[in-house]
C-alpha cells in the first residue's frame, strides 16, 4: 500500500494515559503513548495481550468505563479537534460517522435479534437522519460494497444465520457506512479461518484503495503486519517502545522486543528446528518495573536499564525506539537473522 | 468507480449452504404441550364467557330473585352453580365476576411488567449512585408485605373502584420484576454487541430502546405471566375480606356471602375456589412453559 496523501496528519495522540483505578491499585495499561495517523495510511498496532493495544483503540473513541480513565495531560486530535475537552455528544457523533471501528469478535458484535439490514441501516439512520426505506436502501448497498453476495436478500437474515467471515463483513459495512476518515480495526481477523483472514484483510485494503480511509490495524499477527501497514507501532507494557516504516521494521528492528517477535515468527525457507520466544509474561500493569519495562525479559539488559527509564527516541530520521542501546552495534544474537 | 474489487472477493461456501435454524415460536411452544393447551383453552374460555357475560346469563349479577322461595338453593337445571341466600343466581354472579377479576389482572400484571421492566433498565444503565439508590428503594418497598401495602394504601385511597384496584395491585406488584429487568439488561450490557452499538454512535437511550429492552422482554412477560394469577387470587381475597367496596360481583365476594355456613352452602365457596385454583394454575402452567422456551436448555432436561 502506498500513502499517497501522507502530509496530511487526521489522528494526532499526545502522551495519551489511560490508567485503570482499581482496588488493586492504578493499572497504568496505557501510559504515555504518542503517534500519528496520515490520511488513507495503514497503521498497524502491534504487541502481546496486555500491552496495551486495545485499550489505546477504545481510548481514542472515548469509549473507555469507569473505574478507567483517560488521564488529565492526555491529548487526541483529530482532524483538528481536541477531543478531549469535546462533549459527550461531540464525540457520539463522530462515532461510527468520521471514526468508524470494527471489533474482534464477528459472534458477538451483531445484535442476535435484529436482522443484518436492521443493523448497517441504524447507523445511517443515527447520523444522517436518513428515511427506513433510504436507510434499508443503503444498508444493501454496503453490504454488496463490502462483497456480499446477494445482498438484498442477505439484508434480511439474522447473523446466526451467516458464516464467520460472513459476519466480520457486515460489520466492515456497518463501519464504513458513513465513509468514516478513520478505520480502527481491533483484531478484525483474529477469530477467523487463516483463509478468510486473507479475505478480510483483501476487502480492508480495497476499501482503503477506493476512498482513502486510513486504517488503524490492531495486530499480535506479524504476517498481518507485513501484508496490510505502512507504518508501525510496536507496544509493550503500555507504550510505544519502536515506531517505524514497515520495511524499516522488518529489515532492521531496533528494539530486543521487536527482535523477539520476529524470531518468534516462523518463515518459509528456513530450516529452524524451533522457534525462539521471548522467556516471561508481560508483567500486569499495575506494576511495571523499574526503568525499562521489558529489562526482565530483555537479553541485552544492563544496569542502566534498571535505573533509568529510555526514552522514546529516533535511532535514524522516522525510526523510533525505546531502548537505550537501539542504535549502538548490536551483539550478533541480537541482530535479526 | 466501475471496478468493485471488494465483489470480486470468493466466498466461502459453508455461507451459502448452511441450513436455516428454525426459529422457535412462543406459540409453538405452548400448542406442543398438552397441558399449555388446556390451559390456554381454559383461560380463552373464560375470556370469551366473561366477555358475553350479559348475554350468556338469564338473570343480572345483582338481581334478586325471590328471598323467600329461592334463598339458598343448591345447584339445580335452572340455578346451575346455586343460589346465594338473598336468592342471587351465583352462575350469573360467577360470569360478571370474571369480567372484573380477569380487568384487574390483566391491567395489574401489564402494569407491574411496564413498571417494572422501566425501572430495572433504566437503573442498569444509570451511574452506579443512581443506580445503588433506585434498587436499593425496591429493597425496601420489597420488605414490606404486599398485602399490607396494599391495605394502607387502599385505606388512604377515597374510592376504590375495580380500575383504581388494578393500579393499587399493579403499583405494588413490580418491584421483584425490576430487579429481574436490571439483571437481564446488565447481562446484555456485558455483551459485545452493545459496545459495537456505542461505538457507531448509538446513544444511550436508543441503546436502551433497541439493544437492550428486546432482549430483557422475555424473562419480564414471563415474570409478569405468574403475577396474572397471584393477582386474580389477591383481588378474590381482599373481596373476600370486604375491605373494599363491593362491586356488582366478584368471586370473592360470592365466597363471602358463603363463610356463615360453608358446609351447608358448598356451592358458594366451591364453584369460586374452583374457577380460582383452575385460573392460576393455567397461567402458572403457561408461565412456565414459556420460561423453557426463553431457556431451551430447561425443555430439554426433563
Amino acid at each position: 500500500m502506498s500513502t499517497p496523501d501522507s502530509a496530511r496528519v487526521l489522528l494526532s495522540v499526545e502522551n495519551l494515559r489511560t490508567w485503570f483505578h482499581t482496588r488493586d491499585g492504578v493499572a497504568r495499561a496505557v501510559d504515555g503513548v504518542s503517534f500519528d495517523v496520515r490520511a488513507g495510511e495503514t497503521l498497524c498496532v502491534v504487541g502481546e495481550s496486555g500491552s496495551g493495544k486495545s485499550v489505546t483503540a477504545l481510548s481514542l473513541l472515548r469509549l473507555i468505563d469507569p473505574p478507567g480513565r483517560i488521564e488529565p495531560g492526555s491529548r487526541i486530535a483529530f482532524e483538528g479537534r481536541d477531543l478531549m475537552t469535546a462533549t459527550e455528544e461531540e464525540v457520539r457523533r463522530l462515532r461510527g460517522n468520521r471514526i468508524a471501528m470494527v471489533f474482534q469478535e464477528p459472534m458477538s458484535a451483531l445484535n442476535p435479534v435484529f436482522t443484518v439490514g436492521d443493523q448497517v441501516a441504524e447507523v445511517a439512520r443515527i447520523h444522517d437522519g436518513a428515511s427506513r426505506r433510504a436507510a434499508w436502501d443503503r444498508a444493501v448497498e454496503m453490504l454488496s460494497l463490502v462483497g456480499i453476495p446477494d445482498p438484498a436478500a442477505r439484508a434480511r437474515q439474522y447473523p446466526h444465520e451467516m458464516s464467520g467471515g460472513m459476519r466480520q463483513r457486515v460489520l466492515i459495512a456497518m463501519a464504513l457506512v458513513m465513509n468514516p476518515a478513520l478505520l480502527i480495526a481491533d483484531e478484525p481477523t483474529t477469530a477467523l479461518d487463516v483463509t478468510i483472514q486473507a479475505q478480510i484483510l483483501e476487502l480492508l485494503t480495497s476499501v482503503q484503495e477506493r476512498f482513502g480511509t486510513a486504517i488503524i490495524l490492531i495486530t499480535h499477527d506479524l504476517g498481518v503486519v507485513a501484508e496490510a501497514a505502512d507504518r508501525v507501532l510496536v507496544m509493550y507494557g503500555g507504550q510505544v517502545v519502536e515506531r517505524a516504516a514497515v520495511r524499516d521494521l522488518f529489515a532492521s528492528p531496533q528494539h530486543p522486543y521487536t527482535q523477539g517477535l520476529l524470531r518468534a515468527m516462523p518463515r518459509v525457507g528456513q530450516g529452524r528446528d524451533r522457534l525462539l520466544t521471548i522467556p516471561g509474561t508481560v508483567p500486569p500493569p499495575t506494576a511495571w518495573p523499574s526503568g525499562c519495562r521489558f529489562r526482565d525479559r530483555c537479553p541485552l539488559a544492563f544496569d542502566r536499564c534498571e535505573r533509568e527509564a529510555p526514552e522514546l527516541t529516533n535511532v535514524v530520521a522516522s525510526h523510533a525506539a525505546r531502548c537505550h542501546v537501539a542504535g549502538t552495534p548490536l551483539p550478533a544474537a541480537a541482530a535479526s537473522s | 468507480m466501475a471496478e468493485t474489487p471488494a465483489s470480486t472477493l470468493a466466498i466461502e461456501p459453508t455461507a451459502t449452504t448452511r441450513a436455516l435454524p428454525a426459529r422457535v415460536s412462543w406459540w409453538g411452544t405452548l400448542a406442543s404441550d398438552p397441558g399449555s393447551r388446556v390451559a390456554l383453552g381454559f383461560l380463552a374460555l373464560l375470556g370469551l364467557a366473561a366477555l358475553f357475560a350479559p348475554w350468556l346469563t338469564t338473570y343480572g349479577p345483582a338481581q334478586v330473585l325471590d328471598p323467600v322461595g329461592l334463598q339458598s338453593l343448591p345447584p339445580s337445571a335452572s340455578h346451575w352453580f346455586g343460589t346465594d341466600p338473598v336468592s342471587r343466581d351465583v352462575f350469573s354472579r360467577m360470569l360478571h365476576g370474571a369480567r372484573v377479576s380477569l380487568r384487574i389482572a390483566v391491567l395489574a400484571a401489564a402494569l407491574s411488567a411496564t413498571v417494572g421492566l422501566a425501572w430495572g433498565t433504566i437503573a442498569a444503565l444509570s451511574r452506579p449512585l443512581i443506580d445503588q439508590v433506585m434498587m436499593r428503594t425496591v429493597d425496601a418497598l420489597l420488605s414490606i408485605p404486599r398485602l399490607l401495602l396494599v391495605l394502607t394504601i387502599i385505606a388512604l385511597w377515597p374510592q376504590v373502584t375495580p380500575t383504581a384496584l388494578a393500579v393499587v395491585l399493579g403499583g405494588t406488584g413490580w418491584f421483584g420484576i425490576s430487579r429481574l429487568a436490571r439483571t437481564e439488561a446488565l447481562a446484555i450490557r456485558q455483551r459485545e454487541f452493545t459496545a459495537a452499538a456505542t461505538a457507531l454512535g448509538v446513544s444511550t437511550p436508543v441503546l436502551l430502546l433497541r439493544h437492550i429492552l428486546p432482549h430483557a422482554v422475555g424473562p419480564v412477560l414471563v415474570a409478569s405471566t405468574i403475577a396474572v394469577g397471584q393477582v386474580v387470587v389477591m383481588e378474590a381475597g381482599l373481596y373476600f375480606l370486604g375491605v373494599v367496596p363491593d362491586v356488582p360481583a366478584s368471586w370473592g365476594s360470592i365466597i363471602q356471602d358463603g363463610r356463615n355456613a360453608p358446609l351447608t352452602w358448598w356451592w358458594l365457596t366451591l364453584f369460586p375456589g374452583v374457577f380460582l385454583v383452575a385460573v392460576s394454575l393455567s397461567v402458572n402452567t403457561i408461565a412456565g412453559r414459556l420460561r423453557s422456551a426463553i431457556n431451551p436448555r430447561q425443555l430439554h432436561g426433563r
